[in-house]
């Protein structure tokens, strides 16, 4: 009894703090002393329940902590803490597109998601200002949004002189859905299957989430078996996608044989999820009360088997691509992104990990297992792109060494408590290390379990400004090498 | 280097064999033989089709061997090929590219989104499938469809064929 | 004209057989990387299927063009297939209409990319121009290297004339002398630049910024397009053949027995196949080079071609 106390209490530890300021003032000094103390600035988004607020998710040693602004009908504006904090700048610039608020200070005044064909938001631009270098032989080099390869849509606009490049901008906005809108007034399930296609390689990351902020909201208990293959199920997705971008890298730099050897190797894995968990992307597995299917003991020795093959093929592949020189020639100073400006930022993720930021939610508030089993952060200093490939095959070895021990420790029992009901409004906020980079969903319920608002944060909104920042001096047929090292999620970002 | 020619000579052919069943795929309908050629747009899919293309890319599917390949420019393809529930934003782009084709060409609708709109149906930021703009498109239901269905559909379109084009063209 | 009249049926027969011989050893060449890639392969006369559906398709000519877009593929096709006749495949006494040297071949593939580059910066996209520049890049660089080249492994014969050398060659001793073998590598090396090969492009590559041979393509539609395929792979054969000619002639017939050709046939069969294996295995195990990293491998290519033609004066003569 003490022990299921204990991760009752721990599923909910550490506990979110919600301050909802009075006034734009109070907001503002909040976020300064915020600054202040060190806390990292996450998500920013627009609600209308409870009330009319902007809320900043920021991030600080204790956990999670979200400030609110009221936004008064007659004024319609919010302080702008983007001279605080530079990556609130665009979620900033969203929020007016969506709903017209005025974010008071902030200088850029273009829109962001808002590409002019919304009929109920201030007029945007089609022709989008970009910013211009001026020069003897700049010369600029529009991209997108359709791409040559199979790949998402966005725009990039690059300012160059020969094959150096001077500036990179970014537009996106094109994979916009309207997801916030449709999932307003929607029972519990279907914003459960939406939140697992909003960026489709962390269907996992998103539902969990989600399933997270649910039942946080409605204070459900999970059963101990669901929470450790959800666990399972995360350090899946994360492996499938870092192998596929590791044979994506070396296949950018000329180098096939990465994409053929970690092309199978991935599709061996989305294989076993197929058969283990019926869907090759895990969709649709984690639901807000635990788990829709519980596997058996002839599964989980099917994935048991996976993490030993893979243990032995990635560790040889890591030495090929170690010792490949042309390969490494290419990886070694390209697109550093300077660990300063990283931890000035608080970029977590795979990118900021690789810059040296020791910023890793299952190592620093992790959630149930990850607090019973640990697993190591992988870091690198250096910030190329060769750093980013190091901190995703030390990720693969730590996840594959936290698989074996989590699915040969598995607990018995049912996967899945029915979501309680929620009698009131009620919010709840959920926070998992996705495979690029921390996942932040916020939910609020209504009687019956009816989401009233959501938000979905996915860690390609820091992502994206960092890329900006990252791509100038490099040379523009580094770009995709260094885009891809990164990898963001357009879908994602884009909503 | 003897690591990389020991790995390759050990993995050996990966490829699995073709079904011998008959394919199912949308009526075949591009007059070419065993030689097409993709353009992919993906027009706000949320990425798991883009990862099962890439997939299908790969040593075990070898769609090369079908004649079957994805190409950088609308001008050297065949087949447009659409993922994701067309938003607003992406249509004047997908127009663009189909209007950049040349002629015999055709459109295939790949996913649940491309179909009817998927999970995001009813959007006003989305168009609700490749229909909107191209009525009459080809589908391929799934989110995601697998590799191999996507394969058995196209070795399908690739085939000789003898007739008319329909009004996708 | 009683003397041009046979000349004309080698020409076209020779012509013939590179123009078909093209297609057959890139189909050879993409079945050794999908074996290498563990993948089963597409069929040897692929590249067969893809331009005859090329033909049957319409050509666009895209808006602010001009007669240089509209006329760069059929005339790259002519000049590369005219300059078919300046190596030997066969034999080395046959007589072509075409009358040139090394050098000729040298000043016609420049021809060449200088009317391709135009072509795609024609087209006034972004890419176009972007192909284009790379492609003289990475040309003008290797033009001394290759002209080099040629003279180093002309000494022996004291022409620069194809046919003559391959048979001084060939009629010599058959220890390959280092300058011959420093004069090699360095071809080696330019026939991978000048293809647009790994490491200094990747054909198969679909990142239209790292683009270099692809980029001045990515306009052309329907005919056009299979024009200029086709004229790249002639063009890669033909400095496979000039290769061979110069460095590895024995198997090229003498005099113009049937028998003889027919064996000659055979060699250049052995030769081609093992050349599109090497080809096809450099690909797979090297990586692309960063492309400031171009001229460093051009630049070794040249220096390969003056070590090989210092080392016949210093350890040959």
């Amino acid at each position: 009894m003490t022990e299921e106390k204990n991760m009752q209490d721990d599923l909910f530890f550490p506990p979110v703090r919600t301050t909802s300021a009075t006034s734009g003032s109070e907001y503002l000094s909040e976020a300064t002393s915020m600054k202040n103390l060190g806390g990292r600035f996450l998500a920013l988004w627009s609600t209308d329940h409870p009330g009319r607020f902007v809320c900043a998710a920021f991030s600080d040693a204790e956990g999670l902590r979200i400030l609110r602004a009221p936004v008064a009908e007659t004024s319609r504006t919010f302080p702008s803490i983007t001279h605080l904090f530079p990556l609130a700048s665009r979620p900033e610039r969203t929020v007016r597109d969506f709903t017209g608020w005025t974010p008071e200070g902030l200088a850029d005044t273009r829109p962001w998601l808002d590409h002019g064909f919304w009929k109920n938001a201030p007029a945007g631009e089609r022709d989008y200002p970009f910013v211009r270098v001026e020069g003897e032989g700049v010369h600029e080099i529009p991209v997108g949004p359709v791409h040559a390869g199979i790949i998402e849509p966005g725009h990039f606009r690059f300012q160059v002189v020969g094959e150096k490049v001077l500036r990179m901008e970014e537009r996106l906005g094109y994979t916009h859905k309207g997801i916030r809108a449709l999932l307003r007034n929607r029972p519990v399930e279907d914003v459960a299957r939406l939140s697992g296609r909003v960026s489709g390689d962390s269907a996992v990351a998103y539902q969990w989430a989600l399933a997270q902020a649910m039942e946080r909201a409605t204070r459900t208990f999970p059963p101990e078996r669901a929470l450790y293959l959800r666990a399972v199920l995360l350090e899946r997705e994360r492996i499938a996608n870092h192998l596929g971008d590791l044979g994506a890298l070396g296949n950018d730099a000329g180098f096939g044989f990465g994409l053929v050897q970690f092309g199978r190797l991935k599709e061996d894995l989305l294989r076993n999820n197929d058969r283990v968990f019926a869907h090759r992307y895990l969709m649709d597995m984690v639901v807000p009360g635990g788990l829709r299917e519980n596997p058996g003991k002839e599964d989980i020795s099917i994935l048991l088997e996976d993490v030993r093959r893979l243990q032995r093929d990635v560790q040889l592949l890591k030495i090929i691509y170690d010792e490949h020189g042309g390969l490494q020639d290419r990886f070694s100073g390209t697109g550093v992104l300077d660990p300063m400006l990283a931890g000035d930022w608080g970029l977590g993720g795979v990118v900021g990990r690789a810059s040296g930021q020791m910023l890793d939610l299952r190592h620093d508030h992790p959630a149930w297992p990850y607090n019973r089993e640990r697993i190591p952060v992988a870091l690198s200093r250096r910030g190329d792109v060769g750093a980013r490939v190091q901190v995703r095959f030390q990720e693969i070895r730590h996840s594959l060494a936290f698989l074996h021990t989590v699915l040969t420790l598995l607990p018995e029992g049912p996967v899945r408590t029915p979501l309680r009901e929620c009698g009131s409004l009620a919010e709840g906020t959920g926070r998992i290390e996705g495979f690029r980079g921390e996942v932040l969903v916020w939910v609020c319920l209504e009687k019956g379990n009816i989401v009233a608002d959501a938000y979905f944060h996915d860690p390609s909104w820091h992502l994206w400004p960092a890329l900006e920042r990252v791509v100038p001096g490099n040379l523009v047929a580094d770009f995709p090498l260094i885009n891809k090292s990164f990898n963001p999620s357009y879908s994602g970002h884009d909503l | 280097m003897y690591r990389i020619i020991l790995k390759i000579l050990k993995t050996g052919l990966l490829t699995e064999p073709l079904s011998v069943t008959s394919p199912e795929s949308p009526a075949p309908f591009l007059p070419v033989a065993k030689s097409l050629s993709i353009r992919h747009v993906d027009a706000g899919s949320c990425n798991a089709c883009e990862l099962e293309l890439h997939a299908l890319s790969g040593s075990y599917y070898a769609p090369e061997r079908q004649g079957i390949r994805f190409v950088s420019s609308p001008r050297h393809a065949d087949l447009l090929l659409v993922t994701g529930p067309v938003t607003c934003h992406m249509e004047q782009a997908l127009k663009d590219t189909h209007d950049a084709m040349a002629f015999p060409k055709a459109v295939l609708a790949v996913g649940d989104c491309a179909c009817n709109g998927g999970v995001f149906r009813g959007s006003p930021a989305v168009r609700n499938g490749v229909d909107a703009i191209f009525p009459g498109t080809a589908k391929i239901p799934g989110c995601p469809p697998s590799p191999n269905i996507l394969l058995s559909a196209l070795r399908g379109l690739s085939r000789p064929v003898s007739g008319d084009l329909p009004a996708s063209s | 004209m009683n003397t041009f009249l046979p000349f004309l049926g080698t020409s076209l027969f020779q012509m013939l057989l590179v123009g078909l011989l093209a297609p057959l050893f890139l189909g050879w060449l993409n079945i050794v990387k999908a074996l290498l890639s563990n993948r089963t392969p597409a069929s040897l006369f692929q590249p067969f299927r893809d331009w005859s559906k090329l033909l049957s398709k319409e050509s666009i000519v895209p808006q602010g063009s001009s007669d240089l877009f509209r006329w760069a593929p059929p005339a790259v096709f002519a000049l590369l297939l005219t300059s078919s006749l300046l190596v030997p495949a066969l034999g080395t006494h046959g007589k072509t209409v075409a009358f040139g040297d090394a050098l000729v071949l040298t000043g016609i593939m420049a021809l060449v990319r200088v009317l391709m580059a135009l072509g795609a910066i024609d087209t006034g996209t972004p890419f176009g121009n972007l192909g284009g520049r790379r492609e003289m890049m990475v040309g003008f660089l290797a033009e001394p290297a290759t002209v080099l080249v040629i003279f180093t492994a002309s000494i022996l014969s004291g022409s620069t004339m194809t046919f003559q050398t391959a048979d001084a060659l060939r009629s010599g001793t058959l220890l390959p002398t280092p300058s011959l073998v420093f004069g090699g590598l360095a071809f080696l090396l330019i026939l991978l630049g000048e293809n647009a090969r790994i490491p200094i492009d990747n054909p198969s590559t679909h990142l239209e910024l790292t683009m270099i041979h692809e980029a001045m393509l990515l306009e052309y539609s329907g005919p056009s397009l299979a024009l200029m395929e086709w004229g790249s792979a002639i063009k890669l054969v033909i400095y496979l053949l000039l290769g061979i000619a110069l460095f590895f002639p024995w198997g090229l017939a003498g005099d113009e027995g049937l028998s003889d050709l027919i064996r000659a046939g055979g060699f250049l069969l052995l030769k081609l196949l093992t050349a599109g294996f090497v080809l096809g295995l450099l690909e797979t195990l090297m990586a692309k080079l960063r492309i400031f990293r171009v001229p460093e491998f051009m630049t070794l290519a040249f220096l390969l071609a003056i070590l090989g033609f210092l080392s016949h004066f210093v350890l040959e003569v």
